[in-house]
């Protein structure tokens, strides 16, 4: 999985390409890692070059989103397509972290919280 | 690729080394074959998610922390369903949950983790088995409505000529890559 990490405003965003699965579980918990040390609390997950996401990436989604909230923070993920989509929304996970069509949408939304 | 012949049904057993490397091995050689069969986008994205997802419990909770040393997937498909079976020899589910201890496969499991529940709302059709500590995913093929097929107990023979192509890897992490392995190929 390739992951680029861009500090925008109030908020990091971070675009996530490839396999989003158990398998690169670690270059994900890495990467969020050094934001949080960063002290980043506001971020934005850029879903839109991701092409296959598992339970394993579904439960470090909802970690991330507790976390973050613990600290006053919030999460938000941009444009998941296909299948991504679909296991997101099988697993129920936009009734917890709001999903945008856009990096824009979700900086300004996040933003503001 | 397999030698097997181009049309339906199909079986094959491929025998997992228990690291990442051979679940995701056997994650692609499963690929392969579901790419011979013709399946619907749907079916094969289905298919492909919960046979990831059941390689990697039975690597996480089965091998890593049940202490187990082998993972067997059993692959078979004909024009009517595609059935997957995934087991694994360690402890593996916490049988002792309501309706999962009396021995039998079972069509509701609770509190197995996020994973099985997508695998349920993506299959036709799920059990869990005691008996060899494994998960039995089944989708039909044909259109809704009509009935599904039944299919055999884990373990079972396949009906006769069906061949069935299997590959006995190592148990052993430290074992020889799972693509190098030997193949045998016979009718049952």
């Amino acid at each position: 999985m390739h992951i680029e990490k861009v500090v925008l405003r109030n908020a990091v965003l971070v675009k996530l390409a490839g396999r989003f699965e158990f398998g690169t579980r670690n270059e994900y918990k890495r990467a969020i890692g050094q934001i949080v040390q960063e002290g980043h609390f506001r971020l934005v997950l850029d879903l839109e070059q991701v092409t296959f996401l598992d339970s394993s990436a579904l439960g470090l989604l909802l970690l991330t989103d507790q976390n973050f909230k613990l600290k006053q923070g919030s999460v938000g993920l941009v444009k998941p397509t296909g299948y991504v989509r679909q296991v997101l929304e099988l697993a129920n996970l936009p009734k917890v972290i709001p999903v945008y069509d856009s990096v824009d949408d979700a900086i300004n939304a996040t933003a503001v919280v | 690729m397999s030698g097997l012949p181009a049309g339906l049904p199909l079986r094959f057993v491929l025998t997992v080394p228990p690291v990442e490397s051979g679940v995701e091995e056997a994650r692609h050689e499963v690929l392969e074959r579901l790419r011979s069969l013709a399946l619907s986008d749907d079916q094969q994205f289905a298919l492909e998610f919960c046979v990831h997802e059941a390689l990697v419990n039975a690597l996480v909770h089965g091998i890593r922390e049940g202490g187990g040393s082998c993972i067997t997937l059993d692959f078979e498909a004909d024009d009517k369903r595609v059935r997957v079976s995934v087991k694994d020899d360690g402890v593996g589910f916490r049988w002792a949950l309501p309706g999962l201890a009396d021995g039998h496969a079972h069509d509701k499991a609770d509190s197995t983790g996020l994973g099985h529940t997508l695998i349920r709302r993506l299959m036709t059709r799920v059990r869990f088995t005691t008996f060899s500590n494994g998960i039995i995913m089944e989708l039909n093929r044909e259109r809704s409505g009509q009935p599904t097929p039944k299919i055999t107990p884990s373990g079972s023979s396949s009906p006769p000529g069906i061949p069935i192509e299997e590959k006995k890897g190592t148990c052993s992490p430290s074992g020889p890559a799972f693509s190098a392995l030997a193949r045998d190929v016979y009718a049952h």
